[in-house]
């Protein structure tokens, strides 16, 4: 029913909020892992979309990517994410973060298939 | 590639009497404890409930239960639903198209979604390069299927055909890279998952694994169309479907005459066991009826190129040409045959393989009239 930007997250990992809510002490921003399949990454706009999903109901999930964050996880050594890092069937992890009602990458990393 | 035919063959004399008792289509395994065979049950109550926009289906959907696709001979089994699913290829890469409402066109709209836009059905996205037929197949046994360990999939994987026998089967893989095994194209990994994605895409029905609907054609669901809260069913309605599609039985195959009983022995001889791999073994389970069991398969959860007469879509890896073989349990229950219904029996859906397939099709195109039809009794037998 509600059109949400954000589909199927995978995990939520933010140890350090539980039962702490109503504390002054400033919380660290939740962070949220994507696994998925890269649809595009638009280097102009600094945008990763990602397919993600279950079963045959995929789901669409873009995600900001800093100017300047190099991928993670590959064999050559770190990559730049905007030029050639990453590509259209691409599978890759994404920890992020939820910043002005968007999503922004901390770390990309390029998965290889394992047996 | 290698096939494991003489231990096969034995482990499937080993089936056809596993405890003599006769296993029928929609039954649930042999072997589940009370509390289990009661989910059955219970599930099978929510995989046949009918959904009403009022209890949230759509809006856009496919049918209207589970069951209602899924009904021939029992609940569990066949339909005469044909589905249409959508994908585009270009350069090698598969593009499920997400943004223009993902690879199922649904066929139907709520009244309410009819009135805000004036459509009957999801429109066909513009973008996709090939679009796919879908009968509903039989889902017996599948619970089995589930079980099957990843590194028993890998072993009968030979994507550069190192072996020189013209077969060349290689896993398909989920969005997340998991391998997958269920559905045509074999893009998802688990039965679960599965399940609470068809909620979904094929009813409407939003659940915990699947808190959100599907798009109209990569457009926002007008306001107001769809009033119902996500989730529309709940954690345990789901999981109640789970058990009960997880515990449906792969039917016991049917005794075997003479004719049938030579079927099989074509079946082995002219090579069809290279893909529909007889029998498979489930890995560990906490459910003792599906833990380490032997069941007939007849499929390595591979994905076949079968030529490009019956290529369609593409989806994960696999490209339009490219199909998981089928499993031929229950397909005594199949009125449609292949993965668009286009065969109306055993023998054409046969002949119609490519690819990979050629040659199996080949030599049973070549047999002798009485070996073609103990073949084909041996199938009906399944």
């Amino acid at each position: 029913m509600k059109r949400g930007g954000v589909f199927a997250i995978t995990g939520v990992l933010a140890g350090s909020l539980a039962g702490v809510a109503q504390h002054a002490a400033p919380q660290p921003a939740a962070l949220y892992t994507y696994q998925g399949t890269v649809h595009s990454m638009q280097a102009k706009t600094g945008t990763l979309e990602l397919i993600t999903g279950v079963g045959l109901a995929l789901r669409l999930v873009q995600i900001r990517i800093p100017t300047g964050l190099r991928l993670a996880g590959t064999a050559t050594g770190a990559a730049s994410m905007g030029a050639s890092g990453v590509k259209p069937g691409d599978v890759v992890r994404v920890v992020c973060h939820r910043a002005d009602g968007r999503l922004v990458a901390d770390k990309v990393e390029k998965l290889e298939p394992t047996p | 590639m290698s096939r494991p035919g003489a231990a096969a063959a034995l482990c499937l004399a080993a089936l056809a009497c596993a405890g003599c008792r006769v296993v029928k289509p929609g039954d649930p395994l042999p072997g589940l404890t009370r509390d289990q065979r009661d989910r059955f049950q219970r599930g099978r109550a929510v995989f046949d409930s009918v959904f009403t926009p009022e209890t949230g289906l759509g809006p856009l959907f496919n049918s209207t239960a589970c069951g209602e696709c899924h009904e021939d001979p029992k609940s569990g089994g066949t339909g005469d639903e044909v589905e249409v699913h959508a994908t585009a290829f270009r350069g090698g890469v598969c593009d499920p198209l997400v943004q223009e409402g993902g690879p199922v066109i649904q066929q139907h709209t709520t009244p309410a979604l009819k009135q805000a836009l004036g459509i009957d059905q999801e429109p066909f996205p513009p973008s996709a390069t090939a679009r796919a037929m879908r009968t509903t197949p039989v889902i017996f046994g599948r619970g089995l299927l589930d079980l099957v360990p990843d590194s028993v999939i890998l072993s009968y994987a030979d994507p550069d055909d190192k072996n020189h026998d013209g077969i060349s089967g290689r896993p398909n893989r989920n969005v997340d890279g998991r391998i997958g095994r269920f559905g045509r194209k074999a893009l998802v990994p688990t039965l679960r998952e599965f399940n609470a994605g068809a909620f979904v895409a094929e009813q409407g029905v939003t659940n915990p694994a699947v808190p959100t609907e599907e798009t109209i054609g990569g457009k926002p669901i007008p306001p107001g169309v769809d009033p119902v809260a996500d989730p529309e069913i709940n954690q345990d309605q789901l999981d109640l479907t789970n058990d009960f599609v997880r515990f449906l039985a792969a039917p016991t195959p049917a005794r075997l005459g003479g004719a049938g009983g030579r079927g099989r022995e074509i079946f082995s001889r002219i090579g069809c066991p290279a893909c529909h791999v007889p029998t498979l073994r489930t890995g560990d389970s906490p459910v003792a009826a599906l833990r380490f069991k032997y069941f007939a398969a007849y499929t390595d959860l591979l994905l076949h190129d079968m030529g490009p007469d019956l290529a369609d879509i593409c989806l994960g890896l696999a490209t339009p040409a490219e199909f998981r073989t089928e499993p031929l349990v229950g397909l005594r229950s199949v009125k449609k045959f292949l993965h668009d219904g286009r065969a109306a029996t055993p023998e054409q859906a046969i002949e119609a393989h490519g690819g990979e397939g050629a040659g199996v099709r080949d030599r049973f195109k070549a047999l002798p009239a009485g070996e073609r039809q103990a073949l084909i009794a041996f199938l009906k037998s399944l």
